[in-house]
């Protein structure tokens, strides 16, 4: 190739003739001529003119927004139609207070984002400094990455949650400190940092879903060929009676010629079973998992259970309570465990299962579903059922219901980049009087969270039951043990392994006692290290609390001495921690090949 | 064209065009090779993607090689999916042979175009549709078969397998395809164990990979026709035209597109985890390298041992490509 001797006549010019130049000598093509000149500059004067546009459309949106109007903005993850026309209401019972103050009205706009990418979508708006005025918190990340966004991004509301509401005034809420007014009093503070985040606005429970008018069309037809004394408007609440009628109902076939399903499942709703029927049976292992003698089986505890040999699953009473277990599995529809939640819901919409597990949250759009199905069907909502101490088999798991504990959810947060942080504060303190709270969780059906709102009828059901069993167990010490429950315990419930082979109660006990030993020793060794490498900001933390205390002004120095001998605990227990494990190790160390007994 | 040496006096005369070529440079190496440097550099600590980062050699390696099982199962797994994915390339070669030979151009046409639209649907969709079509209760697959009759054959041929696996049962092969099909049970595909790995090898059937066909096609198509003229005259049949003419054509191409299908059984976690979950199906029986690492750094928060299996991902690859090479050659 000839080079083209260069002209002084700009850079640019002299690209575009090396190219033409270029683009003769190799025969691809002939230099532009005026008219595709003409042409490309248009094309240019469009791109550069619509990216004008859209820079000035992002620059000043706000500003325009903001000029009449002070702008609020929520994010959260629910994508169900009940929950953003409820903030809707809320945002109007809002705006026609401030205007019954003089207070100008408040622009609201709701970001509903997909659960799959609300994780990513709240990182990617707290870094690039867009982030909405209140932010729903808890899914999408790892627990941990949420708890390092609260310290990094989000405004700390203990101060704020320590004093009353100013809306409840007049109302037997006053002068409550505003976390006093919650239900569960907010629980406690976010242990590694020690302050308050987040506000909940409702309360969730879970239980077992039936198709009424299918329950008592199938249960009238067993009546009549006399397997049932009479038909029945509500699932029995005994274990065993509940299985036989699953059984029963397996066994009757549909218009189509179809055998119907009793249970609908999934993973997700397997989950459920097991926390609420299974977990409880195992309150008797307490008495060998509770080292610490707190009444609480803690990972840690059930890990150095197992470890020590106290906690053996190949335990005949283990066993039993893993019967149990299997029979619940064996009511799910065939090849429940490869399904997703959505599979399951499908099938109780379409009545083609009578029983379905699920929580609250799923109430108000499970009856949308069955009301404007192609046959509506009513939604009935039941305890699960428990076993009876009377049971010829069981009877000795008899004890009664499962404890719950009342806990708040759909928790919001106010980013600390936010322009509107005390508006945001002012809603969310005006969402959480008794009365908004009722009518908002009315409207999404919900469950309230402020003490005295009432549910709604549908929703008493999921009233938590505070007397009952608690776990003895906790099999989750980390990522590794719950990858390992979640890979062992379908061939346990479904009783095959990869090669067809038949894999019992025993086999998943042996790899328990083995394999899940070995995933919770690792998760152990994560944990001790996160604990170690915590206690240098754990300390420091201390450090700037007591600082905070004795340099506060007078009438502020009461708060900040309560908070720092509230935290100044944190940093010995986390010590106390490592030190007891440490023990606890050692205690239960493989004795060295050669060693003396 | 062939390139052609030049003076860097040469070369600074063209520094504009160079300077073109930068932009595209840095986001190569900011995107790509930072990011791949960076792995191997944290491949040596103890990293949690956050404020922990030690030292702490090969210990990665180390675990990795000698006392992590899983990770090797993995590749086991990935071995299977690699030599059905082979295999599965074979109905797209089939394929664009065909339509290479239609004669009528415009119905060539159509036929493309009906190949190119699916490849619009993105992956994850037709991973869903695929876990609708192997519903167990509603999906499309168990209907097929029962409504055909097809069911009652493979329950046939399980039973026989059973039968036979009581004495004769090489690799446990017999008794594994005993266990797949029972009388009056629909197959739960996703949910089974033993039948997990093939639902994930029947996946995209009939296998009609629509990128491979459009590359071969592409291909086929630069052929001389006068080629196959003196073929004809040569007495060639349909068959002798394939093997002669068509495959050796297609042979660069096939190699290609073997390393890419091997490349995506042992890099693709996505597929996997739509389909199975993050733990990789029941017992963890369809777990994959990717997915083992795509666990480890997500979940598990352990991000240089993650780092050590994607550089050790690397070189199986690198060593895959290679043999890869060195099997399949090309004619000129």
């Amino acid at each position: 190739m000839k080079p083209v001797e260069s002209r002084p006549t700009g850079f640019w010019r002299r690209i575009s003739e090396r190219f033409n130049s270029q683009r003769n000598a190799n025969g691809n093509g002939a230099p532009a001529d005026d008219g595709q000149r003409r042409v490309n500059r248009i094309a240019v004067a469009l791109v550069a003119g619509t990216f004008l546009w859209s820079l000035s459309h992002v620059l000043l949106r706000q500003r325009i927004d903001e000029t009449a109007h002070p702008v609020l903005s929520l994010a959260h993850w629910q994508l169900e139609p009940g929950i953003r026309t409820g903030m809707e209401t809320m945002a109007r019972r809002y705006n026609a207070m401030r205007r019954s103050r003089g207070l100008p009205e408040v622009i609201f706009k709701q970001y509903p984002i997909s659960e799959k990418a609300y994780g990513q979508w709240v990182t990617t708006q707290l870094i690039g400094g867009t982030a909405p005025d209140l932010i729903e918190m808890g899914i999408g990340l790892p627990a941990a990455t949420w708890v390092n966004y609260r310290g990094r991004y989000f405004v700390p509301l203990t101060q704020e949650i320590m004093r009353p509401n100013p809306y409840n005034a007049g109302t037997p809420l006053e002068n409550v400190p505003w976390k006093e007014t919650f239900l569960d009093g907010l629980g406690n503070p976010i242990s590694e940092l020690q302050e308050y985040y987040d506000i909940g606005l409702s309360a969730f429970g879970q239980r077992i879903f039936f198709n009424q008018a299918l329950l008592k069309k199938l249960t009238a037809k067993l009546a009549s060929e006399g397997k049932i004394p009479a038909a029945l408007d509500e699932p029995p609440g005994d274990l065993r009676a509940f299985l036989k009628l699953c059984d029963q109902i397996m066994e009757l076939k549909d218009e189509r010629g179809r055998n119907y399903m009793s249970l609908a499942g999934s993973k997700y709703q397997m989950g459920f079973m097991v926390k609420q029927i299974i977990d409880p049976l195992t309150m008797e292992l307490l008495d060998k998992v509770d080292l610490n003698h707190s009444a609480d089986a803690s990972s840690e505890e059930t890990f150095f259970a197992a470890r020590m040999g106290r906690l053996k699953f190949s335990d005949p009473q283990v066993l039993r309570i893993a019967a149990i277990w299997k029979e619940i599995a064996k009511r799910f529809q065939p090849g429940w465990n490869g399904l997703d939640r959505n599979d399951a819901v499908q099938l109780f919409v379409r009545q083609q299962c009578l029983f379905f597990a699920t929580g609250s949250w799923d109430a108000s759009t499970l009856k949308v579903q069955a009301e404007s199905s192609e046959t509506p069907f009513p939604v009935g909502i039941a305890k699960f059922p428990v076993i009876s101490p009377n049971d010829p088999e069981w009877g000795e798991f008899g004890w009664g219901p499962t404890y719950e504990k009342p806990a708040t959810a759909f928790p919001f947060g106010i980013p600390s980049q936010s322009n509107n942080r005390e508006l945001a504060l002012d809603f969310l303190r005006f969402i959480t009087t008794r009365e908004n709270n009722q009518i908002l969780n009315d409207e999404i059906e919900w469950i309230p969270v402020i003490k005295g709102a009432e549910p709604k009828p549908l929703l008493r059901a999921f009233q938590p039951t505070f007397e009952g069993m608690y776990r003895g167990w906790n099999l989750e010490l980390g990522s590794r043990t719950k990858t390992f429950t979640d890979q062992i315990e379908p061939l346990m419930e479904i009783g095959e392994d990869d090669k067809g082979r038949s894999f019992t109660i025993l086999d998943w006990a042996e790899h328990m006692d083995t394999e899940w030993v070995d995933a919770a020793a690792r998760d152990f060794e994560k944990r001790d290290e996160d604990e170690r490498d915590g206690l240098q900001t754990k300390n420091a933390l201390a450090a700037v609390l007591r600082a905070k205390m004795l340099l506060a002004a007078p009438e502020n120095r009461d708060f900040h001495t309560r908070h720092y001998f509230g935290y100044a605990s944190v940093p010995l227990e986390a010590n106390k921690n490592i030190a007891l494990w440490q023990a606890w190790l050692r205690e239960t160390a493989p004795a060295k090949k050669g060693a003396q007994p | 064209m062939k390139g052609q040496n030049i003076s860097l006096r040469q070369a600074r005369y063209h520094l504009s065009i160079y300077l073109f070529l930068l932009p595209c440079a840095l986001f190569i190496g900011m995107f790509a090779y930072y990011p791949a440097v960076n792995g191997i550099y944290h491949s040596f600590f103890q990293w949690n993607g956050g404020d922990v980062d030690r030292f702490h050699g090969a210990q990665s390696y180390s675990k990795l090689f000698l006392a992590d099982t899983e990770f090797w199962l993995a590749f086991k797994n990935a071995l299977i999916l690699g030599i059905a994915n082979i295999f599965k390339m074979a109905p797209s070669i089939v394929t664009a042979v065909c339509l290479h030979r239609v004669r009528n151009a415009r119905l060539q046409f159509v036929y493309r175009v009906a190949f190119v639209v699916p490849m619009v649907i993105p992956i994850l969709v037709t991973t869903y549709l695929w876990k609708a079509i192997y519903d167990p209760s509603n999906g499309a697959l168990n209907t097929i078969l029962q409504s055909t009759g097809l069911m009652k054959a493979l329950v046939w041929i399980s039973s026989s397998a059973a039968h036979l696996s009581e004495n004769f049962d090489p690799l446990g092969f017999f008794s594994w395809l005993g266990a797949l099909f029972r009388a009056g049970e629909n197959p739960a595909w996703l949910g089974t164990p033993s039948l997990a790995m093939l639902a994930l090898i029947l996946r995209d059937f009939p296998w009609v990979g629509t990128f491979g066909v459009l590359v071969y096609l592409a291909v086929l198509q630069s052929i001389p026709r006068d080629i196959y003229e003196a073929a004809e005259v040569d007495g060639a049949g349909w068959l002798s035209k394939f093997r002669y003419i068509e495959l050796p054509m297609i042979l660069r191409q096939v190699r290609i597109m073997m390393i890419l299908v091997i490349m995506g059984s042992i890099n693709d976690a996505g597929l996997v985890m739509a389909m199975f979950g993050i733990e990789g199906g029941p017992g963890g029986v369809v777990q994959v390298p990717a997915l083992f690492m795509y666990r480890e750094a997500f979940q598990n928060q352990n991000l240089g041992y993650a780092c050590a299996i994607g550089v050790v991902m690397f070189a199986v690859i690198l060593i895959c490509t290679k043999l890869n090479d060195w099997l399949v050659k090309p004619g000129d």
